[in-house]
């Protein structure tokens, strides 16, 4: 007999039916809920406690306030969850949940970039907005100011004539005739002599006034006027006449500095470890050495230049070279050694300075400008430095004539990016010692600011109250426009090492 | 036919650098040397670090304003140190207890590494494992863009944008300067470098797991975070490491919207100081150099410079171990 059965059919689970998934997504929602408003609740209870402890808070949460609470938000969270879970409980829908989730996250950084831009922009606006009607202000206090003071100055003299006539009236030795003599007598001296003797005195404190009126009242206050004030001014007190000049000049030579020194110093280390050394043990305590730096917080940098450069450096060279200016002040024909005779020649040096600060900087971008570069010399292919080799080079005829040339683009990109991180990086040079206020153009043995420290400096500072009553926040306006030069200078350098780069991955085709 | 050897010009340096073996191995020599010395400036900048933040903390444990202290006084100073819980630097009779400003610093770097962590791994995952060409060409940069962003720009968006808009939201909240802000600003900074250092661990997984995987019949969500995330684990785990690092020595934003006082809180809405604008304030303010005060500030780098340190050694270590199983 034939007993044929079918054919098994293939197993495959058991898709759960919707009542299955509705139990077990209410039951898992509940627990969640459960246990997350109890974590809630716990964790409310550790931070005051610990605040408690350490005399920041006064008391410990209300439990009759704290219950309700945590009980509202656990039936909350239950009320999102449970259909969420509902819905999340077949694998389409999960996959479907975690591409938007995906999506979402990798688009909350342009929705990020986004929302800056718009409060950068709204912040840049309400600047151009203010800053007339505070010019408006300050220019009708200067153009009020020689009369104002001159009518004050004359009200204080009549008040002393009334004085002295009160007085008159007040002694009680005269008679009333011998009384009004002696005012009218009074009154004709103040009119003859007082009077023209206190407007000579005046005249040259109003003649000054006058003049600070023509030099300081700005008339124009058409946009590109007040952008233009503000690249060419430097700080002041007054909001409307702040300017970053001496911070963009700063700015400026600490990156020239800057690049000056790490990138030589950074391409050496990197050929010395690519091409000369590359497997001793003294390369690898020196890759280990730099992956270790590029982690190390800036304000570390900034304390190190601090003390080696400014202690042992430049503190003896200021100290050495005011004494030679006091000794030679004393005795014109001192003779001096070379060295003397150049720290005669140079300004006066000042013991936090712009190379200093430049130095610090470098010693900063030196190891990302080395992994860039050992990146970029990795990347030429083997082949071109055995035809060198091949052809009888030395080691840096090959290194200096065909690696390097072929892997510039790359160096190039490392150097711009390591700029523009050194360009926004405000921390070391605040512990190097970078005024806040600085009104002298920086040269490299002068103090010096830069821009970010500008904006930290602009960004600190409470809004002022007009006369009005009105509170206005112009130094955070302040603080936006310098941020947005700060922002253009850096995407354009960004750009420029995009650039780069994309040069260097075309090169490369072979 | 007499052959005449031709009249050699007269060598000039540069012919004779070509030529001549000997000079040739002078000057390589020399140039070698001269690329080893830029190879150990990196060795002298660890060396300084390390000795001036010990010269700075010695002085400060061991003299209070210019005098010498005994040996019990020294390690009292140095017990409370490390758990004193008051911060009073700046003040008479001053206390130098670090727990304060280690809490505000941890707090803020959690709560940057709350936001940051989520959001830059599944960035990661969604730009190695499901975005188009297309995708990656406006996120890359858009990343970029947000790591180009100077601190001190974070700092002031946290002090305009951040804060008033959580002040409506979060009840109680200390304005204008207090740890979530902070912490939320610092989160969105380290957001690339978690993207970027999670997706290469991501992309170095080989694609027969994630073949494997899907011959198995799993969709994309299920390979991705069942197959493709625990191989990658120790990877991501790495990146969380440095971006961490990151987070705890960040100095700029975090001085211009965390605080000014030092208190111990758990509490994110209050303000407090972290140990780097702590650093920033001494080195501003008008603090005699030498005193007690200043010299707290090279325990407090120290500190500092040791927790990252150690973070960054690990998370090497275990991104090199973590190469070595799949090469």
């Amino acid at each position: 007999m034939n007993t044929t059965q079918p054919a098994p059919k293939p197993w495959s689970p058991p898709n759960p039916t919707l009542l299955d998934r509705l139990q077990v997504s209410l039951l898992r929602a509940a627990v969640a809920s459960l246990i997350l408003s109890l974590a809630f609740v716990l964790l409310v209870f550790v931070v005051s406690s610990v605040g408690v402890f350490a005399g920041s808070a006064d008391q410990f949460p209300d439990i009759r306030t704290l219950a309700p609470i945590g009980g509202l938000l656990g039936v909350a969270l239950f009320l999102i969850l449970a259909p969420t879970m509902l819905v999340l409980s077949t694998r389409p829908m999960q996959d479907l949940a975690f591409t938007v989730t995906g999506f979402l996250a990798t688009f909350f950084g342009l929705a990020m970039l986004v929302i800056f831009f718009f409060q950068l922009s709204a912040d840049v606006l309400e600047w151009f907005h203010q800053m007339p009607r505070l010019i408006e202000r300050e220019n009708q206090r200067l153009l009020a100011a020689p009369t104002h003071f001159e009518k004050t100055e004359l009200a204080k003299a009549a008040n002393e004539l009334e004085e002295e006539c009160a007085r008159i009236d007040a002694d009680a030795t005269l008679t009333d005739q011998a009384k009004k003599d002696e005012k009218t007598a009074l009154r004709d001296l103040f009119e003859a002599e007082i009077i023209p003797e206190k407007k000579k005195e005046l005249q040259t404190t109003v003649i000054e006034m006058q003049r600070a009126v023509e030099r300081d009242i700005r008339t124009d206050t058409s946009p590109p006027a007040l952008l233009w004030y503000f690249l060419t001014h430097g700080p002041s007190d007054s909001p409307q006449d702040a300017g970053i000049w001496p911070a963009l000049l700063g700015s400026l030579w600490i990156g020239l500095i800057t690049v000056l020194f790490a990138v030589p110093v950074g391409v050496g280390a990197a050929i010395y470890l690519e091409e000369y050394r590359a497997d001793s043990w003294l390369s690898r305590i020196i890759q280990v050495n730099i992956n270790n730096l590029a982690g190390v917080p800036s304000v570390v940098y900034g304390i190190l230049g601090g003390f080696v450069f400014v202690e042992l450096i430049f503190k003896p060279l200021e100290n050495h070279q005011s004494d030679i200016q006091t000794q030679l002040q004393a005795n014109q024909e001192l003779a001096l050694g070379l060295f003397d005779r150049l720290l005669t020649w140079l300004p006066s040096i000042s013991a936090r300075n712009v190379l200093g600060g430049g130095l610090t900087l470098g010693l900063l971008t030196l190891p990302v400008v080395i992994v860039s570069a050992q990146e970029a010399i990795r990347a030429v292919p083997n082949s071109i430095r055995q035809g060198a080799i091949a052809l009888g080079a030395t080691r840096w005829q090959t290194t200096w004539r065909t690696v390097l040339p072929m892997s510039l683009p790359g160096i190039l990109t490392g150097t711009i990016l390591s700029l523009s991180r050194a360009i926004g990086e405000a921390a070391p040079l605040v512990l190097f010692g970078a005024l806040l206020f600085v009104n002298q153009d920086p040269w490299p043995f002068t103090r010096f600011t830069i821009l970010p420290m500008q904006i930290f400096g602009w960004a600190d500072r409470p809004p002022i109250t007009l006369e009005s009553g009105e509170s206005i926040d112009v130094w955070k306006g302040n603080a936006a426009m310098a941020s947005v030069f700060l922002l253009v200078a850096l995407m354009a350098m960004n750009g420029l090492a995009i650039y780069f780069r994309n040069r260097a991955q075309s090169r490369m085709r072979y | 036919m007499s052959t005449t050897t031709p009249e050699l010009p007269l060598a000039r340096p540069r012919d004779l650098m070509r030529t001549n073996r000997t000079i040739q191995k002078v000057v390589e020599g020399a140039i070698e040397y001269a690329l080893l010395a830029c190879g150990l400036v990196s060795i002298v900048v660890t060396v300084a670090i390390a000795a001036v933040i010990f010269y700075g903390s010695f002085e400060f444990f061991a003299t209070h304003d210019g005098a010498w202290m005994t040996p019990r006084q020294i390690l009292d100073r140095v017990v409370y140190f490390f758990t004193g819980t008051e911060w009073t630097a700046g003040f008479t009779g001053a206390h130098y207890g670090i727990l304060p400003l280690l809490t505000a610093t941890l707090m803020v770097a959690l709560i940057a590494a709350v936001i940051a962590l989520p959001i830059g791994v599944m960035t990661a995952i969604f730009l190695s494992e499901y975005a188009t060409a297309r995708i990656r060409g406006i996120a890359k940069p858009t990343l970029e863009l947000l790591a180009g962003i100077p601190t001190v720009v974070y700092g002031y968006f946290a002090l305009t944008m951040i804060t008033p808009n959580l002040a409506e939201i979060v009840p109680g909240l200390n304005t204008p300067q207090n740890l979530l802000g902070a912490g939320i600003v610092v989160g969105i900074m380290i957001i690339p470098m978690v993207a970027s250092l999670s997706e290469d661990a991501l992309r170095a997984v080989p694609r027969a797991m994630r073949d494997g995987a899907i011959a198995l019949g799993a969709n994309k969500f299920e390979t991705s975070v069942k197959v493709v995330l625990p191989a990658a684990l120790s990877g991501v785990m790495a990146s969380f490491l440095l971006a961490l690092s990151r987070a705890i020595g960040e100095t700029m934003a975090v001085s211009l919207a965390a605080g000014e006082m030092a208190r111990l809180t758990l509490d994110p809405r209050q303000g407090a100081v972290t140990m780097t604008s702590f650093i920033v304030r001494i080195a501003k303010g008008d603090v005699v150099h030498g005193s007690t005060d200043f010299n707290s500030l090279f325990a407090v780098a120290g500190a500092l410079f040791f927790m990252t340190l150690i973070m960054n050694i690990t998370a090497r270590r275990v991104l090199s171990r973590y190469r070595q199983v799949y090469q």
